[in-house]
Parts: C-alpha cells; sequence; structure tokens
C-alpha cells in the first residue's frame, strides 16, 4: 500500500497519463506497434529517473495493446499484432451496429485481463519463471503444434478449406533463411525476403485491404458511414455480460499470462489459443458475433503482457520484445534484473508493481476516450474512411522495417484475402500459421539436432507430453465425447 | 462451386510442383556423418499435403460440375464487373505506385494527391475530398515523420527547387 | 470553439512540417540518416541511438536512425552502402560486412563502403551455468575430447558469428569442430543464454559483454574470453592465449559511408566519431551497457575489415558455411 502512494506523484503520473494517450494512438495505427513506441521513448528515459521510465513503458504497453483491438473491431485492420484474433468476433458483432459494445467489453475485459496478469507476477513470479525455463525445443515446437491446431478448431463448419489455408500459411512462412544451414530458401535473391515475408504487413493486407475490396464492390455503401453505431458504449450491458463469463476471462487470462511468461511466445499467440480454446470449449456460437469470442483474446492479450515481465524480473530474460528493450533500460540505469534484484532493488519492483495496477485502472478512461474518438472518426463518409484505411496501412507497412517492398507485399496478400473469402477459405488459419509456421519447423528441427535425430525426447519429457496430450485433447476431444454420450444413452 | 475448386485444386498442383522442383536444390543437413531434415523437409512436406489437397478439390469440382451443370458452369464470371476488376487494379496499383510518388513530391503532397485520387473514386466530392485528403496527408507526416522520424521521402521536386 | 481547436491543430502540424524542412548550410544542411542493420532495442540500435543523439548535438542537424532489418543485417547494410554517397546517409556496419557475403547472403563486400571510424569490439567468451561440472577450461575440452559430439554449445543461428568463434576456437585447440554441437539460436545471444540457464544447452560463446547480467548475478560463469588481453570488466577471466590457445574472436561495431562520399564530408564526420568516442558520456554508456570500447581511425578501420574478412573465409570454410 505504502509503494501505491508513493507513486502518487505528478512526477511519475504525468508522464505516464502521457505514454498511455500515446499507446492508444500506436496501438490503434496499423503498422506501429507497441514495441516501436517503447523503443522510442526509452532514450528519453535516460534523462529521468529510473521508476519514470519504466512507468511510461508499462504504460504504453498496456494500451497499446488495447489500442490495436479498436481498428481490428471497426474496420477489421489489427492494429498490433496481439490483436489478430480479435478482429474475428468483435468484427462481426462490429457488423450488426454492435461495436460499441464489442470494445467496451473488450476495455473491461483488457483492464481485468492486465490486472489477473499483473497479480501473477506480482505472487509467483519466481517459481513461474522457473517452469519457463524448463520449456526447450521439444516444448515450443508442442506449443506451437497446439496453436496451430487450433487452425482447426477455428474452421469447423469449413474445415477442408480452413487446413488448406493453414498450410499455405506454413508454406509463406518458410520463406526466407532457414536457421539450421543458413541457406535462403524461395527468396529469388530477394534481399528482403531473407528474413522471411514480414507478418505485419501480411496480416493488414489479408484482414483489412481485402476487406475495403469488399466494401468497393458496393458502389452505394461508399456513400454511408463507414460503420453504423447503434447506441451509446453500454457499460451496464457489457457489464452483465462479464459477469456472466466470467470464468471464460479468469480462464483466459491466466492462458495468456502463462504463454506471456514462456520467453518464446507471446501475446499473439496468448489471444490465439485463448480463442480456440474457448471456442472448442464453447462450440461454433464462437465465430459469427459472440461476445465470448470478445472476451477470451482480449483478456489474454493484456494479461500476456504481465506474463512478458515474469521471467524479465526473475530471470533477466526478455519474455517479449518490449521487455528485451525494457532489460537493456534497466542495465543503463543500473539495476540488475536476475533473481537478485527483488533483494537489491525491492523498492523499485514494487513500486513498478504499483504502476502496473495504477494502468489496469488508468486504462479504463484512457481507453474510453480513444474508442469515443476513433467511433466519431470511422462514423465518417466511407469512401473517406477506407481511402485513410489504405494509405494508412501502405505508411504503416512501409514503416515497420523501411520496406517499399512491404508495401506491395502488403497489396499483395489484399488481393489474395479478397480471393479467398471469395471462395469460402477462412483466413483466420492462414495468419496462425503465419505466426507459428517459424517456430514449428525451427523448434522440431533444431530439437532433432539436440536428440540427434530421435522423435523420443518429444514425447518423454514430461511438458512435452502434456502438451501432446492436450492437442489430441482438443482434436478429438468433441468427437470422443460424443461416443461417451451415445455409449450412456 | 464447382469451377473454384478446380482452380483451387490446379493452383495446389502448380503450387506443390513448385516447390518441389526448387527444393531439390536445397541442401542436404548432416550432423556427424548422421542426416537430419534438411531446408527441403519442411516445404516438402507441405508440399505434399497441398498435393493431396489439390487431389481432392480436383474430384470435388468435377463431381459437383456434373451434378449440376446449367447453373455453375456460368457462375464462374457472375459478379465480375468491370467496376469491380478496376477498384482492384485501382487499390493494388497505390499499393506499387505509393513510394515512387512520394520520392516524386515527398510525403504530404504525395498523400494528398493519392488521397484524392482515391476519394475521387470512392464517390467523395472534390471540395470534402480535398480537405479531408490534406488533414490526412499532414497527420501521417506528423505521425510517422515527426514523431517517429522515419525517411519518408523529402521529394524529388522540392531537392530540384533547393538546387 | 470547435472549428478554433481544429485550425489550431492544422497549424501547429503545418509548422512542424515547414520545420523540418529546414533551411541552407554546409554539411549537414539536413537531416542526415543513420541505418541499423539490426532491430530496435538490441545492442547495436543502442549504440546507433547513442551516436546519432550525440552527432544531433554536435553538428545541429537531426541524425535519425532507420532500423533497416533483415537477411541477417544484409537488407541495411545494402540499404547503406548502396544509398547516394552525398553524407546524409551514415551505416552502423557490424562484423557481418565480412561474413554473410561468402555465405552467399548478398553480393555486397566490405569494399562498397568508405569507413568513418571504429568505435567497438566485443570479445567472445566461453559461458558455462553456474553449476556445471567444468571449472576451467581445460575441463571442458578434455571433456569435449573423451565424449565428441555430447555437448551442446549455442549463441547465434548457424554460421552467426558467435557459431564462428566457437569454430575457431576449437579448431585451434586441435579439436575437430564437429565434436561439440552447434544449436542455433534464432533471436540471438538473449535466447541462447536463456537455454543454458534452463540447462537445455551446455556452452554459450556469446561475448561476454551479452553475457555480463547473468555472469554477475551468479546464474552463470566464464570459462575464458576469446580476446588478446583480459577484459577490464573481468580481470578474473582467462584468456584463451594465457591457455595456450592461440585463437580471439569477437564482433565489432564502427560507422562507414557509401563508397564515393566527398572526403571534406568524410572528414567532418571522422572528427566528430573520434571525440564522442573519446568523451566521458562515451565511455559511461558504453560501459553501463557492458560493450567494449575499441577506437580505430578510417584508414586504419579500413585495413582492420580487410583482415577480418580474409580471416573469417577460413572460419567459414571449416564449418563447411562457405558457399562455392
Amino acid at each position: 500500500m505504502s509503494y501505491l502512494l508513493s507513486i502518487l506523484s505528478l512526477k511519475v503520473l504525468f508522464p505516464l497519463l502521457l505514454s498511455m494517450a500515446f499507446g492508444v494512438f500506436v496501438g490503434a495505427m496499423p503498422g506501429l506497434t507497441a514495441t516501436m513506441a517503447v523503443a522510442l521513448i526509452i532514450p528519453l528515459t535516460y534523462y529521468m529517473e529510473p521508476l519514470t521510465g519504466l512507468a511510461m513503458v508499462i504504460g504504453v504497453s498496456f494500451t497499446a495493446i488495447f489500442a490495436g483491438d479498436i481498428p481490428a473491431t471497426f474496420l477489421r485492420i489489427p492494429g498490433t499484432p496481439a490483436s489478430g484474433a480479435a478482429v474475428l468476433d468483435g468484427f462481426e458483432m462490429n457488423k450488426k451496429g454492435k461495436g460499441a459494445l464489442a470494445l467496451t467489453l473488450d476495455l473491461f475485459c483488457s483492464a481485468l485481463g492486465g490486472l489477473i496478469g499483473v497479480l501473477i507476477l506480482i505472487f509467483t513470479a519466481p517459481p513461474l519463471a522457473e517452469v519457463a525455463l524448463k520449456f526447450t525445443h521439444f516444448e515450443y515446437f508442442w506449443l506451437g503444434v497446439f496453436g496451430l491446431s487450433m487452425a482447426a478448431v477455428l474452421s469447423r463448419g469449413n474445415t477442408i478449406k480452413g487446413l488448406l489455408s493453414a498450410l499455405f500459411g506454413l508454406l509463406i512462412s518458410t520463406i526466407g533463411i532457414d536457421v539450421t544451414t543458413g541457406y535462403p530458401r524461395f527468396t529469388f535473391g530477394i534481399t528482403e525476403l531473407m528474413d522471411g515475408v514480414s507478418f505485419i504487413p501480411a496480416m493488414i493486407g489479408l484482414f483489412g485491404i481485402s476487406e475495403v475490396l469488399k466494401r468497393l464492390s458496393f458502389r452505394e455503401s461508399l456513400d454511408l458511414p463507414s460503420v453504423k453505431i447503434n447506441g451509446k458504449l453500454d457499460v451496464l450491458e457489457a457489464l452483465k455480460l462479464m459477469y456472466r463469463n466470467k470464468f471464460i476471462i479468469i480462464r483466459s487470462s491466466l492462458i495468456g499470462t502463462f504463454i506471456g511468461a514462456l520467453p518464446g511466445a507471446g501475446a499473439d499467440i496468448a489471444a490465439w489459443v485463448a480463442y480456440g480454446a474457448e471456442k472448442s470449449l464453447s462450440g461454433n456460437e464462437i465465430g459469427s458475433g459472440s461476445p465470448r469470442g470478445v472476451i477470451a483474446p482480449t483478456s489474454a492479450n493484456n494479461a500476456a503482457i504481465g506474463g512478458t515481465w515474469i521471467p524479465a524480473l526473475a530471470l533477466g530474460i526478455p519474455g517479449d520484445s518490449i521487455t528485451a528493450i525494457v532489460l537493456g533500460a534497466m542495465l543503463m540505469y543500473g539495476l540488475k534484473p536476475g533473481p537478485l534484484i527483488f533483494a537489491q532493488s525491492k523498492d523499485l519492483v514494487y513500486q513498478i508493481f504499483a504502476v502496473a495496477l495504477l494502468v489496469q485502472i488508468m486504462l479504463l478512461p484512457v481507453g474510453w476516450l480513444g474508442i469515443k474518438a476513433f467511433s466519431r472518426l470511422v462514423s465518417l463518409r466511407a469512401g473517406v474512411v477506407m481511402s485513410a484505411v489504405v494509405l494508412f496501412s501502405m505508411v504503416g507497412s512501409y514503416a515497420i522495417r523501411n520496406s517499399v517492398f512491404d508495401i506491395w507485399l502488403m497489396a499483395l496478400f489484399g488481393l489474395l484475402g479478397y480471393v479467398m473469402e471469395k471462395i469460402n477459405m477462412p483466413l483466420a488459419p492462414m495468419v496462425l500459421a503465419l505466426i507459428l509456421g517459424r517456430m514449428i519447423e525451427d523448434n522440431l528441427r533444431i530439437g532433432l539436432i539436440k536428440s540427434g535425430g530421435s522423435i523420443i525426447p518429444f514425447l518423454t519429457r514430461p511438458i512435452s507430453l502434456i502438451l501432446f496430450s492436450l492437442i489430441v485433447l482438443t482434436l478429438l476431444g468433441p468427437s470422443i465425447w460424443k461416443v461417451v454420450r451415445k455409449l450412456k444413452d | 462451386m464447382g469451377w473454384s475448386d478446380l482452380i483451387l485444386s490446379l493452383s495446389c498442383f502448380a503450387l506443390s510442383g513448385f516447390v518441389f522442383y526448387h527444393s531439390r536444390f536445397f541442401p542436404k543437413f548432416t550432423v556427424r556423418g548422421e542426416k537430419l531434415p534438411g531446408p527441403s523437409f519442411f516445404p516438402d512436406l507441405l508440399a505434399f499435403l497441398i498435393l493431396i489437397f489439390g487431389f481432392y478439390f480436383f474430384v470435388s469440382g468435377l463431381t459437383s460440375l456434373f451434378k449440376a451443370r446449367e447453373e455453375l458452369r456460368s457462375s464462374l464470371f457472375k459478379g465480375v464487373s468491370l467496376y469491380k476488376s478496376l477498384s482492384f487494379v485501382i487499390i493494388i496499383g497505390v499499393g506499387f505506385l505509393f513510394y515512387p510518388v512520394l520520392k516524386i513530391f515527398g510525403s504530404v503532397i504525395g498523400i494528398t494527391l493519392l488521397g484524392v485520387f482515391l476519394m475521387r473514386f470512392m464517390r467523395v466530392r472534390w471540395f470534402s475530398s480535398l480537405v479531408y485528403s490534406v488533414v490526412l496527408a499532414l497527420l501521417i507526416h506528423w505521425i510517422f515523420k515527426v514523431i517517429f522520424k522515419l525517411p519518408l521521402p523529402e521529394g524529388v521536386i522540392f531537392s530540384l527547387l533547393r538546387g | 470553439m470547435k472549428k478554433l481547436l481544429w485550425v489550431v491543430v492544422l497549424a501547429v502540424m503545418g509548422f512542424t512540417w515547414v520545420f523540418t524542412l529546414s533551411a541552407w548550410a554546409a554539411y549537414p544542411e539536413k537531416a542526415v540518416t543513420v541505418i541499423c542493420p539490426w532491430g530496435a532495442g538490441g545492442g547495436t540500435d543502442r549504440l546507433a541511438r547513442f551516436l546519432a543523439d550525440e552527432l544531433s548535438k554536435k553538428f545541429g542537424q537531426p541524425f535519425t536512425v532507420v532500423n533497416k532489418t533483415g537477411g541477417g543485417g544484409a537488407v541495411g547494410h545494402a540499404a547503406g552502402a548502396y544509398a547516394p554517397p552525398d553524407g546524409y546517409t551514415i551505416t552502423i556496419v557490424t562484423l557481418e560486412l565480412a561474413t554473410m557475403h561468402w555465405m552467399g547472403l548478398t553480393d555486397l563486400t566490405y569494399e562498397a563502403f568508405d569507413y568513418i571510424a571504429q568505435v567497438n569490439e566485443d570479445a567472445a567468451g566461453v559461458t558455462v551455468k553456474a553449476d556445471a561440472p567444468w571449472k576451467n577450461l581445460k575441463e571442458l575440452l578434455d571433456d569435449i575430447k573423451a565424449n565428441p559430439g555430447k555437448l551442446l554449445f549455442s549463441g547465434v543461428a548457424a554460421g552467426g558469428i558467435w557459431d564462428l568463434a566457437r569454430i575457431g576456437m576449437l579448431h585451434a585447440a586441435g579439436l575437430p569442430v564437429d565434436s561439440v554441437k552447434w544449436i542455433p539460436s534464432t533471436t540471438g545471444a538473449a535466447q541462447a543464454l536463456t537455454e543454458l540457464l534452463g540447462g537445455h544447452v551446455h556452452v554459450v560463446t556469446c561475448s561476454l559483454a551479452e553475457a555480463a547480467p547473468y555472469i554477475k548475478s551468479g546464474q552463470a560463469r566464464a570459462l575464458a574470453v576469446m580476446a588478446d588481453e583480459r577484459l577490464p570488466a573481468f580481470p578474473d577471466v582467462p584468456t584463451l592465449k594465457e591457455l595456450g590457445i592461440n585463437w580471439s574472436a569477437g564482433t565489432w561495431r564502427g560507422v562507414g559511408v557509401p563508397k564515393g562520399t566527398p572526403a571534406e564530408i568524410k572528414k567532418k564526420l571522422e572528427d566528430a566519431i573520434i571525440e564522442i568516442a573519446n568523451s566521458e558520456a562515451f565511455k559511461k554508456f558504453m560501459e553501463t551497457n557492458g560493450f567494449g570500447i575499441k577506437v580505430r581511425r578510417g584508414e586504419e578501420f579500413r585495413k582492420f575489415v580487410e583482415e577480418q574478412d580474409k580471416a573469417w573465409k577460413t572460419v567459414l570454410e571449416l564449418g563447411g558455411y562457405l558457399k562455392k
């Protein structure tokens, strides 16, 4: 409590608020990521006290991950990779005119998910970090496969085309330098492809530009507001929905925190896994604009941020690209992240925790303003909004690595996305496969190098075995359940 | 669904053929005399699976074509209009022209031009499209160049003016 | 009221734009781009941002860092080398410039650059987990000799600098280079160190600077450093040469400009960077980040890169990474 009071000074609060406002901006803009924002802020913080600097980083990262869901819901453009899964039901709800409700729900779930993640960070960081260390290539391989098995769940009702979509995504992810031999595959001498197809432009193209192309097919609709918003931000309705689905929030936040705590996986994978888990548990209702399909991924991605700080503080190992930058900054401040930080810099660590808790509360008003401002913008004529979307997507794709090639890539993926939806091939499995492809391939092959070509460690190590059983359960669970029920009758 | 299935299956065949052809040139991977899955292992596996899906869609496409000849044969080009194809060309074209235009006119004027062009195409009136495009261009310039300090091109025209 | 607000906002944005168009002057008369071939937040990026900051102060023009990542450094180096040679694009060149063209990742060689100055050098180390059975390097090497193929080494992707350092060390110690297994790490030293702490690999050969936080916190131990002399930050860690193995290796960073940049601009930049490199602020920055300082002026730096280019070719050949 005394720590909570100690951060309530203007020196901390003002920069924190500023950074959160900035976070809304960065998150909502496709192509600007929270990582870029943090890299921008860190040099400024060298002239501040460590706490102020870290508070700004925490403020930006939580807010940006939430704000990424705003354009995902209104325009089907994920603002950050972590919002990929929020696109699905959020945008469907928006189509029914319930975009504002979806986002209110999203905001509350983000804050609550973030809160759960931070609480887990506070109370179980060291032991959880030890568990995370147990993960190596064998486990990450299965985690990747587990994530990918969600592709089958995601495309239920259209499984065959969904699986093909995932296969295409996996194949695209093999483009680039092969990690075990350093050999460039399918790059045809294009230097920009050496590191593979960059994910963010591909995702913006698949989801966002294809949607613009679809809208263009209905000329008359261009004169209407791009998004119809029925009613106000319905807080009461959102709270009711949350109460009814409280276990989903808790479950998704736990999944999110744990995946975030793994050094090899982050908020994007967390959101997909939480979404997939909810879909496989509560059936086909999710995917057609169900509030549950909004609750699961949005709680999980904010919870994951708390998770990424677990190995960072407890072991000095970055949980994702943001904490990697933070660890560098901490060294600059003269702090030594690692097992000793809890003893050596106890005050600061607890102050960081206090800031992280405070951010969840402040997220509510800041996020609310963000939703307000954005819904004002998207109720302009569709012609204006769609043009702006196209231009922003292009600058954003360019901005990721200052590459003109990525603009072309985005446009081509837009076309691909349009064609795929035209022939009823779901997009989500491909996006998921693009995230996970390298994770699966690299970990499988590096694992095999480690074991000398034997697959036994993939099956006998305890965590591997657990993950493997989880996969079997998700894929075959529903059918087994059916058989069991039939036998009972 | 007949025709689209057939086209999909042909794309699958083409894609897996392409992968099989190229992966032959990938190096082998041996560690201490033991052959391990190399760079071609994963792409080949995927290509093989895609090939199987290709056969599936080939069969399903053919059968549904035979089942319902009349309606499906014509359905391939249903809904393809001049306007629609034009809109594709324009969006993709803006993607390819985006950087060259900015290179010539600089980011602010370039984005304004592209914005007006897109908005006019999307039925926005001249005046509003000009106003919105200018605001948009300034906003983009401000966010990306002033705050994030990204090297959006300054414009050949300005460099010439400056000498 | 609302309209007024809009006008104010637009006016502010308009002004910032006009000001970035900037005035006329001698070099640099406009913003200079500093290309960093590696991602935001990494060591090279931090160095780039520090240098850019100091250069901005010196010249009164913004030096902006641009991360052009990809292709194991190939994309950024190529962008820097093929930019117009007018001094408005400078590049933080790193060791990969001397290795990647041998691996067939790019056609770009060190000859595409003119060299301004080198500012950093970090020697590779031999780091093991705190509770590892080997007390010193000799025990480790004996273990490798007795059980070839058993130990797992890591640090970077296959063919990366720490892999090459490992190959060179084994070769110099008279062991076959495949007597340990190299576990490629996809995201560099951080991932390899994670694996080390988790007990999934045995030895990491990344720079001692990168391993420093874990060594200082007692989670890991350094058995040796691949430098010519002991590092000031690690006075207890012996060099390979002291242990009778004639090998040293490490990464380096410096500043380059496209070939053909006017001599007076190069001179201006070189003087500025040498001045920065000798400043207290720079020393403090490098120390807190754990980077080693090594300053070479333009001509000297060029010769060094040329030597490096030849030296790494032999090592790449040993590792089987050389593209014929």
